[in-house]
């Protein structure tokens, strides 16, 4: 582990010093695990920093003592330093919109999880009562689960097989998969879950929304558990031909559903869009989305140039008729 | 003197007073810390004295009494400093953990939090959701926890509002707060706020009165209220209930297709849902929005 520089050391030694003096004699070991101190590190800095430190004029009676003994530490004589520092305002706030986030998720959790819903009430009460029983100024609301989803954590949590019909990342096709659910995540407001997909012998990623149905199945998992990063790339779009197309700035918001869409400023009007078109169904719906205003610079090959017309006269037949 | 050895000791100096230290007094009371040029020590103690701060040590600066002329120094007030949190027990403080670290927002030092509790022992588990943050949270956060109104532009137009909440809500960061020009509460998007927030001096009084964001659908929060009736395909119908759920009111029709009722707020984002349905969704009611939807479409023709 690299060296702490002297903000991290302050950090922590603000609160270290306090809890060893509120302890009796704790092990230096446990010291180091709760405050994420490297043993050798804490041991200098008590020995040889903390030892010198004081108040004026520095008489032996205004030295804070420390003593080691036997992988055992006591302080003493730190009047100053008897209490850490106070929680602010915001860790308070980030504290209580976490647990209670956690409280209302309506999905199913893992036992272990399930097994601390009650301290954690108790916790969030004693916060809120401290801070005059006020509504926390800060909400976090986790996508909602739907039956979907709870059925995908049930999975994870009996170590079933399940076959979903799935609707493939961007191309608006269903495809059936063998999955072995992992591991769920909320991310931008939707669910996803990380899974072994049997039918592609790899671990990918779906969108519980894209989920269209769930079944079951008798099979033993082929897959173990594995850590997954949860920060590669959801869908391979690399093969896809791509749309060239140039939008107002103004419209920018307009793309926020689409995140796979590479941005570039082109001037202080426009922006363009790189695309990787998966299907035609797919490249529809994103041209509709961007209107008028959007002028397509460059079709992915093997789509014809009127495919844009066409296709809001498709729908718009549906109002004319 | 080590670096951390001279903020350790500064910090007890500043704590242990009990009346305000003038820079020079601070020297003084270090013996080694600092340097003898006037100069460098200007530079070394203003760098520490940032240094703490950026630390979250609440370091005052106050005329010190008895002077005259007046002149100014610096303590720790230990009623700013010392903690006064209700004492929670070890599984509280666990718990807590575990929901921070669950649902983590980033860019937050969640470790510092609980090593002023007392440090955890447990192994962090993985995120089940990372929050992300956005650039204005910091300036809102202390808006609403000093209950000052501010300024900002949305839509073109400048606002003044007094902030109740913050919402995280479908992927994206709403500020809850009454409109004073409209007089009323107004749901903002966070990312769609232009340019900066200005706070002002004006306090206001805090309420919990205001109208909870409900659930997720983006095209819910807005400003024009609009009750919409979208008819979907009875091949799109399991797949838009699973999106919008128990959240909406539906109706069936004998051929299996729905009529969605939906309450939309901010029509861009709806719109572009009713697009991802192409021509499986008609949309119903009201005729000023399927009017817009026609004229949308018939200008991309």
């Amino acid at each position: 582990m690299r060296e702490m520089n002297s903000a991290e050391r302050i950090k922590r030694l603000l609160a270290v010093l306090p809890w060893i003096e509120s302890q009796n004699g704790p092990y230096l070991e446990e010291v180091a695990a709760r405050f994420d101190y490297p043993q050798r590190e804490l041991i200098e800095d008590l020995e040889n920093v903390v030892f010198f430190v004081g108040v004026y004029p520095f008489t032996p009676d205004c030295l804070i003592e420390v003593s080691i003994t036997e992988e055992r530490v006591w302080v003493r004589y730190a009047d100053w330093f008897r209490q850490p520092m106070k929680l602010s305002k915001k860790e308070l706030t980030a504290l209580r919109a976490a647990g209670e986030a956690l409280i209302d998720f309506g999905g199913s959790l893992t036992n272990e999880i399930e097994d601390e819903l009650g301290p954690l009430e108790r916790a969030l009460t004693k916060l809120s009562v401290f801070e005059g029983g006020s509504e926390n100024l800060l909400e976090i609301k986790l996508a909602t689960p739907t039956k979907h989803l709870l059925d995908v954590q049930n999975s994870i949590k009996c170590k079933t097989v399940i076959q979903i019909e799935y609707l493939a990342g961007s191309r608006n096709e269903i495809s059936s998969r063998k999955i072995e659910p992992e591991k769920i995540l909320a991310n931008g407001g939707k669910w996803y879950v990380q899974a072994y997909c049997k039918s592609s012998s790899a671990v990918k990623t779906f969108r519980v929304d894209r989920i269209k149905d769930i079944t079951t199945l008798d099979e033993i998992r082929e897959s173990n558990s594995v850590e997954y990063s949860t920060t590669e790339d959801f869908f391979n779009l690399d093969n896809f031909p791509t749309a060239i197309i140039e939008i107002p700035i103004g419209d920018k918001s307009l793309i926020d559903g689409f995140p796979n869409i590479e941005i570039e400023e082109v001037s202080e009007e426009k922006i363009r869009l790189i695309c990787p078109v998966a299907s035609e169904v797919w490249f529809k719906y994103l041209l509709m989305v961007l209107g008028s205003g959007a002028e397509v610079l460059e079709m992915p090959t093997g789509i014809e140039n009127t495919f844009r017309s066409k296709a809001a006269e498709e729908i718009l037949g549906i109002y004319n008729s | 003197m080590k670096k951390i050895e001279r903020l350790l000791n500064l910090i007890s100096a500043l704590l242990s007073t009990e009346r305000p230290l003038s820079r020079h007094e601070i020297r003084e009371r270090i013996p080694g810390a600092y340097s003898e040029s006037d100069e460098s020590f200007r530079r070394t103690f203003e760098r520490d004295k940032d240094e703490l701060r950026a630390l979250g040590l609440p370091i005052s600066l106050e005329k010190i009494p008895g002077t005259d002329p007046p002149l100014e120094g610096y303590r720790i007030h230990k009623s700013d400093y010392e903690a006064d949190h209700p004492s929670l027990e070890g599984d509280e403080i666990a718990a807590l953990h575990l929901a921070s670290n669950l649902i983590r927002l980033q860019g937050d030092d969640i470790d510092s939090t609980f090593y002023k509790m007392g440090g955890v022992l447990k192994e962090k588990p993985s995120a089940l959701s990372e929050i992300p943050t956005e650039r204005l949270m910091e300036l809102c956060m202390q808006a609403l926890h000093e209950h000052q109104s501010i300024f900002f532009k949305y839509k073109n137009e400048r606002r003044e509002v007094n902030p109740y909440r913050l919402v995280f809500s479908g992927g994206r960061w709403y500020l809850i707060a009454h409109d004073n020009n409209r007089e009323g509460i107004r749901h903002f998007r966070l990312d769609r706020i232009q340019g900066e927030i200005e706070l002002t001096t004006q306090k206001f009084e805090p309420s919990d009165e205001f109208s909870e964001i409900s659930e997720e659908p983006p095209w819910r929060f807005g400003e024009e209220e609009n009750l919409v009736e979208l008819k979907i395909n009875k091949s799109h119908v399991s797949w838009a209930l699973e999106i919008i759920g128990q959240k909406s009111a539906y109706e069936e029709l004998s051929d299996g297709s729905i009529i969605l009722y939906e309450v939309v707020r901010d029509w861009q984002i709806f719109r572009s849902f009713v697009f991802s349905f192409l021509d499986a969704a008609e949309l119903l009611d009201p005729p000023e929005c399927r009017e817009a939807l026609i004229e949308w479409l018939e200008l991309i023709k």
